[in-house]
């Protein structure tokens, strides 16, 4: 079938991708200043010779930079990611951690914009230069226009300081509750899978504001997009054709408007993951949000360079995989490009 | 063929086509306006056309005169805005389609009259099969299960010679050649058994073996009434029952197909056939250029819109617009100087 065919060709080209990923994050992590060694073996190892060999040894810290990718990849291929000199972990361990706090707050920010932005977009087209339009187009351009860090402050400011409606900034949880269970580390659909409505209800409350202000660039972008292509699509010919038939006016929005309309904004949709797991590090740092963006931020600071390396490989994939992804939904709704053009 | 036809109006409100038949569809004094950044566009003016059953009329002008804008005008199908219909009445079969509801609409549009349309790639949806599209709407109207719809589509695709119809059924718009494409239209068209086709243009982007394939197809349904737009005189020459030419925005002379051909009395008539020596030459088969542009639609003078281009143009055509008038026996034109001569070589 068109499809799998489709799917599996699109899967293995990304395998190139992620490996010259690996090989470029590789290169720019090997050129950040600093002595590495030094702070992940600490004040007494790192001045031991001993260990500072033992360790070369290891990673091959000594050997020339394509003999150290490789040894990086066949650790890699096993789970292992190396050493954080800040948490003195393994910084695989850190990720474990640290990721599901941002995939939650991503697909929250996913949800609020896509949802949020379609609809808008959709009413934007349907009245098209009348208020409702006029309405949208500005909510549009005020809310990708407004910087992350900008926006956060002052839903903080309106929310929790003044009207005390949303948390403030203490990060997944109240300080009285527990986090649910480990299944998926999403706090809220782990509690929602435990039966703990309460923590869920606290987990979505404090993911509410921080989402918005993640996904408030995407939001304003898909709903322009959306009436863009929606207002398209309205003045398509296959319209007239399909109302030329005398079909039902549900089969007109359900078959002939909203699915056109809706296969450009996929491609949005798959770029807003790129650029949701970007604008993290800005959300979390003012919302205190424990994810992977604020890790990043702390290794960064800290010339973690294997931390370093592991955020820029982790989310390099999760790009590359949403990116064949977001392909194959695209094939999967429009036959153009599965059945080739 | 027999003597003069009644031309007077029926027991009911409807009038009888020239040769004396109960029209299965008439439009009557359409309006049409577009708002367009340049003011109000008066893009059809006071068109008025009926065709009997059985019946091809064809309707011919430049481009831009109004034909694609009074066709979807008349099914209600222009998109307002732009456009509006300012008057005028359309019948089908005897039911008047401006005093419908939406539903109604939809209960008389692909079941009594359907649509062809000229670009068979846009005029599909990329994204749907092309059975789905064929049935669609016949679904609707007889209430099919999915299995009889696409076995109607199978039937209908058979039916307009379509190779492979079962598979074709399943395959999508772009799959199809050209050609196939719009024998699928017109499977899709006649898929509800209309008693009117209304085909706008629908061979012009199709190459001249293709075209000669479709027009015979569609002359092998013998009870349908068809209205065809084109620009390809040849076409119309052996297809129409009749003709009527459009100038910017009116009728300005329709007639039986060999009287418009050999004794055109519409100066602009005259013109665009002036330059046709063999109708049948498929390089010189398009209308003709005529020096001059048409009228803006936006500020259309009073009197005659062909004035700046005409060669026999008086004084009194500046005037007023001239009605159509009998200018033969089911024949009208709507030119002064053309009425004069009617009158006396009558
Ligand atoms: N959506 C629209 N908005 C504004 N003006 C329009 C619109 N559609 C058509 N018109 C105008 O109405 C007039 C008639 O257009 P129409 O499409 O009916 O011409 P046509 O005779 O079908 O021409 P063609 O042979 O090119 O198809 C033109 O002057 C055109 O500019
Ligand atoms: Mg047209």
């Amino acid at each position: 079938m068109g499809l799998v065919r489709f799917a599996a060709r699109r899967l293995l080209l990304a395998l190139p991708t992620l490996l010259g990923l690996l090989v470029v994050a590789f290169v720019l992590a090997n050129y950040l200043p600093g002595d590495p060694l030094a702070r992940l073996l600490g004040d007494v190892g790192g001045s031991d010779p001993v260990a500072r060999a033992a360790y070369e040894k290891e990673w091959g810290l000594d050997a020339p930079i394509y003999e150290r990718f490789w040894v990086y990849l066949q650790h890699l291929v096993t789970g292992d990611m190396g050493q954080s000199t800040l948490t003195r972990r393994g910084v695989a361990d850190d990720l474990l951690e640290f990721f599901p706090a941002t995939v939650e707050l991503a697909l929250a920010a996913i949800v609020v914009a896509g949802v949020l932005g379609l609809v808008l977009g959709s009413v934007a087209a349907f009245y098209h230069n009348k208020w409702p339009d006029l309405v949208v187009r500005t909510i549009a351009l005020v809310a990708s226009g407004v910087p992350v860090f900008w926006l956060g402050i002052i839903g903080l400011q309106v929310f929790y300081l003044r009207f005390d409606v949303l948390p403030g900034p203490e990060g997944r949880l109240g300080r009285d509750f527990e986090p649910p269970t480990h299944i998926t580390g999403l706090y809220t659909f782990d509690a929602l899978i435990t039966g703990d409505f309460g923590t869920m209800w606290d987990a979505m409350r404090h993911l509410l504001l921080p989402a918005f202000v993640l996904g408030s660039f995407f939001l304003g972008l898909l709903a322009r997009m959306t009436r863009a292509s929606m207002l398209e699509v309205l003045r398509a010919p296959h319209l007239v054709t399909a109302r030329s038939k005398g079909v039902s006016a549900r089969t007109l929005l359900q078959f002939h408007i909203l699915p056109n309309a809706l296969i450009p904004t996929v491609t949005v949709l798959g770029l807003a993951i790129g650029g949701l797991l970007a604008g993290a590090v800005l959300t979390e740092t003012v919302f205190s949000w424990p994810g992977i963006g604020r890790y990043a931020v702390d290794a960064a600071k800290a010339l973690d360079y294997q931390a370093i390396l592991g955020v820029t490989v982790l989310i390099g994939a999760v790009y590359v995989v949403t990116n064949a992804v977001v392909d194959i939904v695209y094939a999967a709704l429009d036959p153009r490009i599965r059945l080739g053009e | 063929m027999s003597t003069t036809p009644p031309l007077t109006t029926g027991p009911e409100t409807t009038t009888l086509t020239p040769t004396g038949v109960k029209p299965i569809f008439e439009v009557d004094d359409l309006q049409v306006e577009f708002r367009t950044n340049a003011g109000v566009a008066k893009a059809v003016n006071h068109v008025g056309f009926s065709v009997a059953p059985g019946e091809c009329l064809a309707i011919v002008g430049e481009s831009g005169s109004g034909k694609t804008a009074t066709l979807l005008a008349a099914l209600r199908l222009l998109p307002t805005p732009p456009s509006r219909t300012t008057g005028g009445r359309v019948l089908v079969d005897g039911v008047d389609l401006f005093s419908l509801s939406r539903k109604e609409l939809r209960d008389v549009l692909g079941r009594d009259i359907s649509m062809v349309f000229q670009d068979s790639l846009s005029a599909f949806n990329p994204i749907l099969t092309v059975g789905r599209q064929i049935s669609e709407g016949v679904r609707r109207h007889r209430g099919l299960s999915k299995k009889q719809a696409r076995a109607l589509s199978i039937e209908m695709l058979e039916r307009v010679g379509v190779p492979d119809p079962q598979q074709r059924v399943d395959q999508y718009p772009h799959q199809l050649s050209g050609g196939m494409r719009q024998r699928a239209m017109i499977a899709m068209a006649l898929a509800g058994e209309p008693k009117v086709l209304i085909a706008d243009e629908p061979t012009t982007a199709l190459d001249v073996t293709v075209q000669a394939q479709i027009l015979e197809l569609v002359r092998s349904f013998q009870d349908l009434s068809i209205v065809w737009v084109s620009h390809d005189l040849g076409v119309v020459a052996g297809l129409a029952d009749r003709v009527a030419v459009m100038y910017a925005g009116s009728i300005i002379e329709q007639g039986p197909v060999r009287e418009i051909f050999h004794d055109p009395r519409h100066p602009y008539t005259r013109a665009l056939l002036g330059s046709v020596p063999r109708l049948r030459d498929p390089d010189r088969n398009d209308l003709v250029s005529i020096p001059g542009l048409p009228p803006s639609l936006v500020d259309l003078p009073p009197g005659c819109p062909f004035y700046a281009r005409c060669d026999v143009r008086e004084d009194r055509c500046l005037s007023r617009m001239p009605e159509l008038v009998d200018v033969a026996p089911r024949h009208q034109a709507a030119c002064f100087v053309a009425a004069d001569e009617a009158r006396t070589h009558a």
